[in-house]
């Protein structure tokens, strides 16, 4: 079946990107979740996957080009029964070939109900597509508006000031941007929860001692492991919020927030974290580490994750106070996991602590709901070979 | 035109450039007759057609009874049996006694008789507001004409546009209204020498600019060319684009301008609500959305019945400092880009 | 292999992890975790890629070896030789 493949959306702020490259010719077999293309975002280089087994039929978009989400890539022919595959997990309305462009925001319209639009950035059309030619990222124009509307002046102006391309800053608009909408439209409420580590620790030293580093896991991925499984358990934690109302998700897409040398910071999700035994985990983060420093993240992954956890771990920081990544509902913070004194029936000693933080969402959660959440995570921790 | 003598420049008043079109037509065709109140032993309402009784007799120039029904209608029959019949209505509220005939009859019958039966019928109609006639003789009801299919609506605004589109009017086979603002009866100047004849399909440029359209026709041409002046010695360049025609619309010309400048301002003398104005602005947002710095704006008559007091009059009417007013906000809110 | 071309090999390596390092500026005696924002996972997949280039062994006991070049130069190095012997 002839089917288009559109430039799927990797997130709720992206309004295009740059196609870098063609990773499948004319002509070659396409698998499902197989990368087709490169792309450039505001995030850095991202592989686009295939939602289906088919075949490369024609590109309809040279590499250079900038490309609004929504607008078709190439034509593919999908093997029979291949399309009704659902689209990859968690990317919230991607089904190929369904995607209207995205949206033209300029004309004062009162937001819908609960839709959380009165945020966006009003610009007139003309800078909007000015913004487009220039490599102008719509993030960093949010506050070069003059009396709350971006004009094609302040676009030009900009792009004056800042060399196109310039992907850190682009990055910095980008996560400046989410990190204000989320401030914003989000109701945050905070808990802090201290954890005995101890046991978890313990259990890693001895599962490392007898393996090569080859075969090691890292602490953090207990605590991937422990946070997908309470997600998975506990209810309002792990999903998306949209159109005015939660969307719980069944699987849990971890976001890992990976911090970027120099400055900025993805969070591309480890799928279905809660069903994977942990040498697996570590496997998938150790290749979203490496993929995230070379500069290559894989579309599926970027859009997906469900809830956060982010952790400043070899920072000497013990408390995060984080802030949630919208649409998502929740993220967790995990400080670094360090001695501390340690009452234990009446006794003082001294253990390994590490304070996890749940950031929530109040519109789908409040405070007893999330106090359980990070209880059910520290049992976990506790019994770190049930993980 | 080939071989023709430059002709020197003359100077003329709007009204006299109507009664020339008239005579001139009335000379080249004895198919061409006028009818309409007062046109002929009165010279008519605004001493358009003096002297063209004496000249043309009251065979071709005929007085007809207080009825605009019957006589546009007769001027209806006399086009389909292969006359060139001009009907003049005194003004524009008048006509709405003849609706019945323009929508009904003269705008249907060639798409009902499968094309076999033209109505080359021209209407002339003073229009708009301005001198202190009150509520019931101020109207500007081109917009809603224009509203309807089978009909071609044409507003001279310049002295040439006076001049030459009743002959361009008359050669179309279809009825066409020709709406003069009776404010501009008194306009004088010159009259471009070249000009020989003109078309009722295109808008016209008046005046080039790069920051903002005005889009507008009739009497307020003047007041926009007037703003325009004010605006470029601030340094903003306005582009003045005269409809001429308002059905069918030139959209081509006034979207290639929005898209150049970004900014539109639509100029009329009509109501805002259901008008012409909206019809621009929405063929702008249609067509050119993407080109807009600014939402198009519009200047147009306060929605009240026109006022008699003077004073109240011109405060209802667009006016140089509204227009002015209104390009400004644009640009204000815009940057001066 | 002589300390020269260990060097450059885990220069090599330390890019391969940490793709955005310029090699001319890394700092031999400079823990990398300072000096690059090396996380725990940086360091781990340094070490892997050392094992692996080199052909070596590594635990976890040694990782502290690798905490910057100067250091795991001398590492691979003893292990190299230590492999020759035996």
């Amino acid at each position: 079946m002839d089917t288009e493949f559109v430039l799927p959306s990797l997130g709720a702020d992206m309004e295009g990107a740059t196609l870098t490259q063609w990773l499948k010719q004319p002509g070659d077999r396409v698998r499902r979740g197989e990368p087709l293309a490169t792309v450039e975002t505001t995030k850095g280089l991202i592989d686009i996957e295939s939602y289906d087994d088919g075949q490369m039929l024609e590109h309809l978009v040279p590499p250079g080009t900038h490309v609004p989400v929504g607008r078709p890539l190439a034509r593919l022919d999908v093997d029979p029964g291949a399309h009704a595959a659902p689209a990859p997990p968690g990317a919230p309305g991607i089904a190929p070939g369904a995607l209207p462009p995205a949206p033209a925001a300029s004309a004062p319209v009162a937001p819908a109900p609960g839709e959380g639009r009165s945020s966006r950035t009003r610009m007139s059309p003309a800078a909007r597509r000015r913004a487009h030619e220039l490599g102008v990222p719509l993030e960093s124009l949010e506050h070069a508006a003059a009396g709350g509307i971006v004009h094609i002046a302040e676009v030009e102006k900009l792009a004056a000031r800042a060399p196109a391309g310039d992907a850190r800053t682009a990055m910095r608009a980008t996560i400046g941007a989410t990190m204000a909408r989320s401030k914003r439209e989000i109701p945050h409420y905070y808990l802090g929860h201290r954890v005995d580590f101890t046991p978890a620790r313990e259990w890693v030293s001895r599962y490392n001692a007898e393996r090569t580093v080859k075969d090691q896991l890292l602490e953090g991925v207990l605590i991937v492991k422990a946070v997908a499984l309470a997600a998975a358990r506990l209810e309002g934690f792990n999903g998306t919020f949209q159109d005015g109302q939660f969307h719980p998700s069944a699987a849990v897409h971890l976001g890992t927030a990976i911090a970027i040398r120099g400055g900025g910071l993805v969070a591309p999700a480890l799928l279905d974290a809660h069903q994977k035994d942990l040498p697996t985990l570590m496997r998938e983060f150790s290749a979203l580490v490496a993929r995230v420093r070379a500069g290559h993240l894989r579309s599926g992954e970027f859009s997906a994750a469900t809830l956060t956890l982010t952790s400043l771990g070899t920072e000497g920081v013990d408390i995060l106070y984080p802030i949630i990544n919208p649409p998502q509902v929740a993220i967790v913070g995990a400080g670094e996991v360090r001695d501390h004194p340690w009452v234990e029936n009446g006794q003082l000693t001294v253990r390994a602590v590490l304070t996890l933080t749940l950031a929530a969402d109040h519109r789908v959660t409040d405070g007893r709901s999330g106090a359980r959440f990070l209880r059910a995570v520290a049992d976990l921790l506790a019994h770190p070979q049930s993980l | 035109m080939p071989n023709v003598p430059p002709e020197p420049e003359r100077t003329i008043a709007y009204r006299d450039a109507v009664r020339e079109a008239l005579r001139c037509a009335l000379k080249a065709d004895p198919r061409v007759f006028l009818m309409g109140e007062d046109v002929g032993r009165y010279g008519g309402s605004y001493a358009v057609s003096k002297g063209l009784l004496e000249e043309f007799g009251p065979e071709r120039i005929r007085d007809t009874p207080l009825s605009e029904s019957a006589f546009v209608g007769a001027g209806i029959g006399a086009a389909l049996g292969g006359m060139r019949p001009i009907v003049e209505i005194m003004t524009v509220n008048f006509s709405l006694l003849a609706l019945d005939q323009i929508v009904n009859n003269a705008a249907t019958l060639s798409h009902m008789s499968g094309g076999q039966l033209n109505v080359p019928l021209v209407i002339r109609l003073a229009t708009g507001a301005g001198r202190q006639l009150a509520a019931q003789h101020s109207h500007s009801l081109e917009g809603w004409y224009a509203h309807i299919p089978g009909l071609r609506i044409a507003v001279p605004a310049t002295l040439e546009d006076a001049r030459f589109m009743l002959e361009a009017a008359l050669a179309c086979p279809d009825p066409v209204l020709l709406f003069e603002h009776l404010y501009l009866y008194n306009l004088e100047g010159a009259l471009a020498p070249g000009v020989r004849q003109v078309d009722l399909d295109h808008a016209a440029v008046r005046r080039p600019g790069r920051d903002v359209t005005l889009i507008t026709y009739g009497w307020s041409l003047y007041k926009c060319l007037e703003a325009a002046e004010t605006l470029a010695g601030d340094g903003i360049e306005a582009e003045v684009i005269d409809l001429r025609t308002l059905r069918p619309l030139d959209e081509a010309t006034f979207i290639a301008s929005v898209r150049r400048t970004r900014r539109a301002v639509v100029v009329d003398e009509g109501w805002r609500s259901g008008s012409l104005s909206a019809e621009i602005i929405s063929r702008i947002s249609e067509q050119a959305f993407y080109d807009l710095d600014a939402p198009p704006a519009r200047v147009c008559t306060a929605e009240v019945p026109v006022p008699y007091a003077k004073h109240l009059e011109e405060a209802a009417l667009p006016s140089a400092a509204r227009i002015v007013t209104a390009v400004r906000a644009l640009l204000a809110r815009g940057g001066s880009g | 292999m002589d300390r020269n071309e260990i060097h450059t090999r885990l220069l090599a390596l330390l890019t391969g992890v940490a793709p955005d390092i310029d090699p001319a500026s890394v700092d031999p005696a400079r823990n990398l975790r300072d000096q690059f924002d090396f996380d725990s996972m940086d360091a781990l997949h340094f070490a892997v890629a050392v094992s692996e280039a080199f052909g070596i062994e590594i635990t976890e006991t040694d990782a502290a070896a690798l905490a910057n070049l100067a250091s795991a130069e001398q590492f691979v190095q003893r292990r190299l030789t230590g492999a020759q012997r035996a």
